[in-house]
């Protein structure tokens, strides 16, 4: 499947390590999927992912030290999901985590986050130091005409992709979080 | 009972009939004030037949499976019974996929469940 190369909207965002600042992301990717038109399963399941990846960075990874940042690199195209999402923390190796769905740790806190990406991500992988991971996932139901390369008129307005789509935003500091933010929001 | 801010309840015979009033639980301080006020219908009001009824709720997290988790173990302790119902087929795979439909009774929707008390 052949998708138009203009549809894919990248971010980068360094945010403080407050789950408040990583909820205005999720609420532009939301958007973002929603206007690639994806289902709304898949986007259940990224927000699902995403949400706990972050909240493993800020909690787990960052200790909650607002001194420390999130590092977020964001690709979302009509077919493809992708989320970096780093702390600064020690890291930790996801395969020491027992699985939570084994009957004797059914009843137990740890584990449940990673096995909650995994289970709904196409692929989840962690960098060998454990403090950053890569979600990735691809789109369940059929790409829409609008999106398909052959079918796409040269010079039909209707069928441009819209500004927002091809934009990439840098923000290497963290002085620069408030105003990503507020570009997300607004999206 | 202080005020409710994230659920409401009847009682239905001697059954808490709870209504989750938020539709993303995923908020820290949320969690934490939604699991305050769970606890304290079983360890401050007595309750041991508990429907939770998940209409409103389109999301949440690990964070709030958690609590429930905790809620469920409570109940279990006392010898009570604990019920899920009118819960979004997404969510529904969530408890699935975590196995957690083996330890949470889910019925469909409110009458079914308070029929099976």
């Amino acid at each position: 499947m052949s998708t138009v190369g203009d549809f894919i909207w990248k971010k980068d965002f360094c945010i403080p390590s407050k789950t408040e600042a990583g909820h205005a992301i999720l609420d532009g990717v939301v958007l973002q999927l929603q206007d690639f038109e994806w289902s709304q399963k898949d986007i259940f399941a990224i927000q699902l992912a995403f949400e706990e990846a972050l909240v493993n960075a800020i909690r787990h990874g960052n200790q909650s030290n607002n001194r420390l940042g999130v590092q977020v690199h964001l690709e979302i195209s009509p077919e493809h999901f992708l989320a970096q999402i780093s702390d600064e923390g020690a890291g930790f190796d996801p395969d020491d985590l027992p699985d939570p769905t084994l009957e004797d740790f059914l009843e137990r806190p740890c584990g449940r986050g990673v096995k909650l990406m995994r289970s709904f991500m196409s692929s989840v992988e962690f960098n060998e130091l454990g403090n950053a991971v890569t979600l990735e996932k691809f789109r369940s139901n059929p790409l829409p005409e609008r999106f398909r390369k052959e079918e796409m008129p040269e010079s039909s307005e209707a069928a441009a992709p819209a500004p927002s789509v091809t934009e990439t935003v840098q923000s290497p500091s963290q002085e620069t979080a408030d105003e990503d933010l507020d570009d997300v929001s607004s999206l | 009972m202080s005020e409710l801010r994230h659920i409401s309840i009847n009682v239905v015979n001697d059954i808490c009939v709870v209504h989750l009033l938020d539709n993303r639980i995923v908020d820290d301080m949320n969690i934490y004030e939604l699991g305050t006020e769970l606890f304290a219908l079983v360890e401050q009001n007595g309750y041991e037949k508990i429907l939770l009824n998940f209409s409103n709720v389109g999301f949440l997290s690990s964070a709030a499976l958690g609590k429930l988790i905790m809620l469920y173990k409570k109940v279990a302790v006392r010898s009570g019974v604990l019920k899920l119902c009118n819960i979004t087929p997404d969510i529904r795979e969530l408890f699935t996929m975590m196995n957690l439909d083996r330890i949470f009774t889910i019925c469909s929707n409110e009458a079914d469940a308070l029929a099976t008390f």
